[in-house]
């Protein structure tokens, strides 16, 4: 994500500021976010709402300059051409019950812009990929909160948008519900180039469905960068299994101030961050061992949140 | 790709997206469906209107057939038939001023019945989430609402009184009531336009401060009889007519004697006054309105 990312950003936040009163919802937010699927993980009150609705240019920013797939949210005529190209699914409840879904997915597929059959079709063929059948002509009133996670997501795929904000989409599934949501994000991150940006407070959706993460921790990004890039560089350990001089090779290790414990008599967990394996392979042959097996040791994302956040916390004290 | 839980694939749009120049109008379409789904109510509320109508345009269509058989003999002179020409054309004004103030308070019932709802309601469920998610502006959600209540109210006021003056003018002889009473057409659509517009206005007003429909429906009728019967109360005390400025409905009576006419008026009170309060009862409406909903905006 970042500098290194090779394609123009959806979503490009700049020293953002946004003041509610007393409260700083956003404090100076650097962010920017590549093509494909990220998640917008942050405890309660780190600000992930508020730039949702700044995503969608319902709120203006008080300092900064945001982008959202080149559009600028301050800019009114912007703002609201910007929701053409912006699917959103919410988390809360938010379907009128007296509707039934093909009602409201094409009502809502019209006011963005689409004519009356396009939206007719656009309403049954989202209501088809998330998978909601005969139901659809039920009035929501009717529906398990299965069915309207997936109205949900049907009405923000209606008018086929290159960018996906999703609140929690799993939020109060059982497991089956979750694992179907779950497949439909990650296919249309993979598998139809739509950029999704995720917010979730659970970790395990996050690590199934996006490559990228960015952490907002009270009003600030935290952390940001590709999942695997920061599991890894939160690691703790490599764990390798040693043939030859396991003794020389640990002394070798202390030598140079890498910590390690013995797991095993041939086995060993190796406290170094970072360490490239290539050089562990060459400490090995210096002493007259030889690796058998290199086993990075990633931090799960929960560690890594609560390490970011914890980070973050201390950083600002 | 096909997820593994279900055979349906993604299927991109290869259409194009219109700018929506008219972005109100599925919203207003939407909110029209939703509240005619149900026929029972609908048949209750406009079935007080569409009778008003249906007899006094039946009353009106008697009068100029009798006066028709009447005149058919050769005993009235030129003059004879011009004034009772005219005594029928007063008796049809009178039919339409007695239709209006008769379905004033239908139209009330329906009006606040599909109107009460309409922002307490999607407040409630959310369903603004998904509005102002859209390329929808706060005028357009407004617009959409307002239009709403507006055309029930126009079914329940407007539709009874182009009922009468309709039969009215197809029966009148060469069409006289349109010829020589066309400011009875023009005030009855203008004050049921009014009518209309500053209800709805008040309508929507206090659905966006209500949490529930049925509150904001027991506000309603609670502007309109608390007024009505504290400006009854204090002319009666204070024995002075005055006093009745304090009821919206006398305004409205007001200005319908003023727009439509009446020789029966009991109202003192210069017309302007009732244009100047319901006028600003609007303003303030359509403020309020517009306050809550750009509330209903940013704090999504």
């Amino acid at each position: 994500m970042t500098a290194s990312a090779p394609q123009a950003p959806v979503i490009s936040l700049r020293g953002v500021v946004k003041q509610y009163g007393a409260v700083r919802a956003l404090d100076g937010v650097e962010l920017s976010v590549a093509p494909g699927a990220t998640a917008l993980l942050g405890p309660n009150g780190a600000g992930k709402t508020t730039m949702i609705k700044l995503l969608l240019g319902l709120v203006k920013p008080d300092a900064g300059e945001a982008r959202l797939l080149g559009f600028d949210p301050r800019k009114p005529a912007d703002g609201v051409e910007l929701r053409r190209k912006v699917g959103y699914m919410p988390e809360s409840d938010c379907l009128p019950p007296q509707m039934n879904a093909v009602e409201l997915v094409s009502t809502l597929a019209r006011i963005t812009g689409l004519s009356e059959s396009d939206a007719i079709t656009r309403a049954h063929e989202s209501l088809d990929y998330v998978g909601l059948d005969e139901q659809r002509y039920r009035d929501i009133a009717q529906y398990s909160t299965g069915m309207k996670q997936r109205v949900k997501l049907a009405q923000a795929l209606a008018h086929d948008p290159p960018l996906l904000l999703l609140d929690e989409p799993t939020n109060g599934l059982d497991p089956k519900g979750r694992r179907h949501m779950l497949e439909l994000v990650a296919d249309l991150g993979h598998a139809h180039g739509k950029s999704v940006l995720l917010c979730s407070h659970l970790l395990p959706d996050v690590e199934r469905t996006c490559d990228h993460v960015v952490v907002l921790d009270r009003g600030r990004v935290a952390a940001s960068g590709a999942l695997l890039e920061l599991t890894r560089s939160q690691s703790r350990s490599s764990r390798v299994r040693v043939a030859g001089d396991v003794d020389a090779f640990a002394g070798e290790l202390a030598a140079r101030g890498i910590a390690c414990d013995r797991e095993s008599e041939r086995v060993l967990r190796i406290h170094a961050p970072g360490e490239d394996a290539d050089e562990l392979f060459g400490l090995a042959g210096s002493v007259g061992a030889h690796l058998e097996a290199v086993e990075e040791q990633r931090s799960s994302l929960d560690q890594v949140f609560l390490d970011v956040l914890k980070n973050s916390r201390e950083a600002r004290a | 790709m096909t997820a593994a839980t279900h055979t349906e694939i993604y299927r991109p749009f290869r259409g194009a997206l219109a700018p929506s120049r008219w972005a109100f109008w599925p919203l207003y379409r939407a909110q029209m469906a939703i509240a005619t789904k149900r026929k029972l109510p609908l048949f209750i509320l406009f079935f007080g209107p569409a009778m008003t109508g249906i007899v006094v345009s039946f009353l009106a269509y008697l009068s100029f057939q009798i006066e028709e058989s009447g005149s058919g003999g050769p005993l009235l002179s030129g003059a004879g038939l011009a004034a009772q020409f005219a005594a029928q054309l007063l008796e049809v004004h009178k039919l339409i001023i007695q239709a209006m103030t008769a379905a004033r308070y239908f139209a009330v019932l329906a009006m606040a019945w599909y109107g009460a709802g309409l922002i307490c309601d999607d407040r409630r469920a959310g369903a603004h989430l998904l509005y102002f998610s859209r390329p929808l502006t706060r005028f357009d959600y407004m617009l959409a609402h307002f239009a709403t209540a507006f055309t029930f109210g126009c079914f329940a006021v407007l539709g009874p009184g182009l009922l009468i003056c309709t039969v009215a003018t197809f029966n009148s002889p060469n069409f006289i009531f349109l010829t020589e009473k066309w400011p009875v057409i023009v005030g009855t659509i203008g004050y049921s336009l009014a009518f209309v517009t500053v209800l709805s206005a008040l309508i929507l007003a206090v659905s966006a401060l209500s949490k529930r429909k049925s509150y904001a429906l027991a506000a309603v009728f609670g502007v309109f009889m608390s007024t009505l019967a504290l400006g009854g109360a204090m002319a009666a005390l204070m024995r002075e007519r005055q006093w009745r400025m304090l009821s919206l409905v006398s305004h409205f009576e007001r200005v319908a004697d003023w727009w439509i006419g009446s020789s029966r008026s009991i109202f003192r009170w210069d017309p302007w006054w009732s244009v100047a309060v319901l006028g600003g009862l609007t303003l303030v409406s359509f403020a309020i309105v517009a306050w809550r909903v750009r509330r209903m905006e940013v704090v999504a």
